[in-house]
């Protein structure tokens, strides 16, 4: 990979997957060049931006299992979606139940309710992989339990929740996946594993430019109230939004570049499929997890055994704080990775690993084969140099 | 030829089952909605009376709701048959 001259290794996709694949930068290209506002005029642009979306949005139901089209909600993040659901559904006096492994985008918004004296929350702790006992959760339930949250994959250690299992046993309590880091990397089937809620994010996994995530909506799950409200080129006469799918949720012109762009990631997933992509995550962690193992000074956090997992690594130096060990992974060895708590306090809390947190190094879709090589050996170099 | 125009409640549903209308090789024009019918943004889809029966099929077996079915033209303005 190239960058300004230097040859970089990206391992920063658990931020934001890169490179984007040539297709993803052309069909945004030609999204802000052949197309207007979708929906609301009746021209030939405004026609060509609403195929866009239709087959993005039929692309991501695909994907994701929803049989009904309709019901995959573009946003601009996946944690705007989570802020549709929490938000849009909760209400006074709800008890609700989340894991102690989730992302800010999860813990802020429920701690927010919380604070505000609105929804009563329990936290249910994970294992020091990251895994979470779906049984605990089961256990915390209550008669005024209206949500429970829960993340798909870690961002911090790569462990990977049966929420099928989730789902089957919380029935008919709605469940909220916070699939960020999974959609894209492992097969997720909305209606078949009766899913209520899955946030995903367009710019990860899926490999789409950032600024476009969605929600999908379960085929029995009870509609949120929509967080914002406004002009959806729809039922245009009324002053009310209305109320159908998708139109209720996505009020204000969308980002269609965006959403074009994640059309034509998804495709390019498509050509290996994610199952393989899944094989080919976990084929990487092998390799990862084998070569650290004979690393002195360096130790993983998270799981380490043969389960589905995500090729995201949280690793932390006996010798080095993760800030200065990132910054010489990048300097000497032109290594991209992330340093820090990764927006997630509460999953580093379980790790054992706040307040410092750790070195991420997270792979991709479009990660060439050899990063992983090229990382071991770096880190090697940097173990040995002291 | 005699054509109606079908309201759908979105630029989704009008998509959805232009690709149905594509498959079937049944005439179809997606046009700007009349302000005769509503004063309302968006698309209507276009099609041959004719068809009419075969198309009201398609749209429910995809569960598209219809919001109104229409005889005339611009000029003359439109009916709702339906």
């Amino acid at each position: 990979m190239s960058e300004q001259g230097s040859n970089l290794v990206y391992l920063d996709n658990a931020a934001t997957s890169f490179p984007k694949p040539p297709e993803v930068v052309d069909a945004v290209v030609k999204a802000l060049t052949l197309t207007a506002n979708p929906g609301r005029s009746g021209h030939r642009l405004s026609l060509n931006a609403a195929r866009l979306i239709y087959e993005a949005r039929v692309l991501a139901a695909q994907s994701l299992g929803v049989e009904d089209a309709r019901r995959v909600v573009f946003t601009k993040s996946c944690t705007e979606s989570i802020n549709v659901v929490v938000r849009g559904l909760l209400k006074s006096g709800d008890h609700v139940i989340t894991t102690s492994m989730e992302h800010n985008a999860v813990s802020r918004t429920l701690r927010h309710l919380e604070h505000s004296g609105m929804i009563d929350l329990t936290i249910v702790e994970a294992d020091e992989e990251g895994h979470v006992d779906v049984a605990a959760l089961v256990q915390v339930r209550r008669s005024t339990t209206a949500l429970v949250v829960m993340v798909h994959g870690s961002n911090v250690t790569g462990a990977v929740n049966d929420i099928k299992q989730a789902a089957a046993s919380l029935a008919p309590t709605p469940l909220l996946i916070d699939a960020a880091q999974t959609a894209g990397h492992l097969p997720i089937e909305v209606d078949a594993w009766g899913l209520s809620y899955v946030a995903f994010s367009g710019h990860k996994g899926f490999l789409g430019p950032a600024g476009v995530g969605g929600l999908c909506l379960g085929k029995n799950a009870k509609e949120p109230s929509p967080l914002i409200r406004g002009g959806t080129g729809s039922s245009s006469e009324h002053d009310i939004q209305p109320t159908i799918l998708p139109d209720s949720y996505e009020a204000g012109t969308p980002n269609v570049a965006g959403i074009a762009g994640l059309a034509a990631g998804i495709n390019a997933l498509n050509v290996k499929g994610v199952q393989a992509i899944a094989e080919a995550d976990r084929a990487t962690a092998d390799i990862f997890i084998n070569g650290l193992a004979t690393l002195p000074g360096i130790r993983l956090i998270g799981p380490l055994g043969s389960e589905p997992r995500l090729p995201t690594f949280s690793i932390i130096f006996e010798d080095r704080d993760p800030g200065v060990a990132a910054l010489e992974l990048e300097r000497k060895f032109g290594i991209l990775v992330r340093a820090g708590l990764h927006c997630a306090p509460w999953a580093h809390r379980t790790v054992r690993t706040f307040p410092k947190g750790s070195v991420r190094i997270s792979f991709g879709p479009t990660t060439p084969p050899n990063a992983c090589v090229d990382v071991l050996t770096a880190l090697t170099e940097l173990t040995a140099g002291a | 030829m005699e054509k109606v125009i079908i309201v759908l409640p979105s630029i989704h549903d009008i998509l959805a089952i232009e690709a149905h209308l594509k498959l079937h090789q049944l005439y179809y024009d997606l046009i700007p909605k009349p302000t005769t019918i509503a004063s309302d943004c968006g698309m209507v889809v276009e099609c041959r009376a004719t068809d009419l029966a075969k198309v009201v099929e398609l749209l429910t077996a995809q569960h598209i709701t219809i919001m109104g079915i229409f005889t005339g033209s611009h000029s003359k303005g439109y009916d709702k048959i339906a």
